[in-house]
């Protein structure tokens, strides 16, 4: 595929501005292989990542053609741009999340609770949180029942039992033995994790 | 890299954009519970043909009949078969645009069919 000319792209913005229903397509066309072709030459990106973050950078044009100024750069410029950043954020939040799932212990900080009580409340309640990590990896427990209390902090208390038996390593147990298992284990971490809560409350006290 | 992966990739995208006919073609779908295959013959084309189409932007305002032409011209379909798609989901869909045309791709075309143009004037309340 040949790089659009400078003439052709400025069509194509002017067609964007107007009531071509066609030029929508036309930009995709036009700017999907290079944009796709850069971010995993230039980035490294993988095929699936390059094809979401040039399309968001197609989309953030469609959605608003008037936010392009020519007199400051060229359309291939400010969609290369977009695509960039998107590429960028996205391997950012990947390696984030990546880091903190092999670390369970920083599982209180994914869902803190919501502030109820204002900006005090909020500082208080992410010290006892920090507290409470901090607790959890002081008791020793085992990487079994860190993956545990890991689910019941994500889902807010919530515990869908197959990802629950996924984590204590009971997913191979027939249904019946395994729900009653995930049942025991889970009121088991609930009644640990509130221990180490109390624990935490009445030094505090 | 070939055409048709960004292509599917962004049909699929295109099914929530506001403003693009992947959008209607989904809510059409939906209302009609059939797959793109049976869109793709209700329109006279290719699965290819309907996933560039859905990247679109459905036609809007005064220039309406004007805008399915020239989508009917450029990837060759009965004008009258992408008029009844559009007109259904409009009647039976309810269009999001409506409410929401700062949301749309296009500011100044909110999709207004002749009928529901009628239903407003006569109930300047809705």
């Amino acid at each position: 595929m040949t790089s659009p000319s400078r003439q052709q792209v400025e069509q194509l913005h002017e067609r964007m501005l107007g009531r071509d229903p066609t030029a929508t397509y036309d930009v995709f066309e036009t700017f999907m292989d290079p944009l796709v072709r850069g971010l995993k030459r230039y980035l490294g990106c993988t095929h699936d990542d390059a094809n979401a973050s040039a399309a968001d950078a197609v989309f953030a044009y469609l959605r608003h053609p008037e936010r392009f100024d020519a007199r400051q750069s060229t359309l291939w410029n400010f969609l290369n741009q977009i695509a960039r950043r998107r590429a960028h954020d996205s391997h950012r939040s990947r390696t984030a999340r990546t880091k903190r799932e092999k670390n369970p212990l920083t599982i209180v900080e994914v869902h803190p609770p919501a502030p109820k009580e204002g900006v005090e409340g909020f500082a208080i309640a992410r010290q006892l949180l920090k507290r409470l990590e901090e607790r959890i990896e002081k008791a020793g427990l085992p990487q079994r029942d860190i993956a545990g209390i890991r689910v019941i902090v994500l889902h807010e208390g919530r515990v869908p039992a197959e990802e629950m038996a996924e984590a204590l390593g009971m997913s191979h147990l027939p249904p019946g033995e395994r729900l009653h298992e995930v049942r025991r284990h889970t009121e088991r971490l609930r009644r640990l994790l509130r221990s180490l809560w109390m624990e935490d409350s009445d030094v505090d006290a | 890299m070939s055409t048709l992966d960004w292509l599917t990739y962004a049909a699929k995208r295109s099914t929530t954009e506001q403003g693009l006919l992947g959008q209607v073609f989904a809510t059409y779908q939906s209302i009609e519970d059939c797959t793109p295959d049976t869109l793709a013959d209700e329109l006279g084309c290719d699965e290819k043909t309907l996933k560039q189409l859905s990247l679109c932007r459905k036609p809007s305002g005064d220039g309406f009949a004007e805008q399915v032409k020239l989508l009917c011209g450029r990837f060759g379909l009965e004008p009258f078969a992408l008029a009844n798609v559009l007109r259904q989901v409009e009647i039976m869909g309810g269009d999001s645009s409506n409410g929401d045309a700062e949301a749309g791709l296009h500011r100044t075309g909110t999709l207004q069919l002749a009928a529901l143009d009628l239903r407003k004037k006569d109930d300047p309340a809705s």
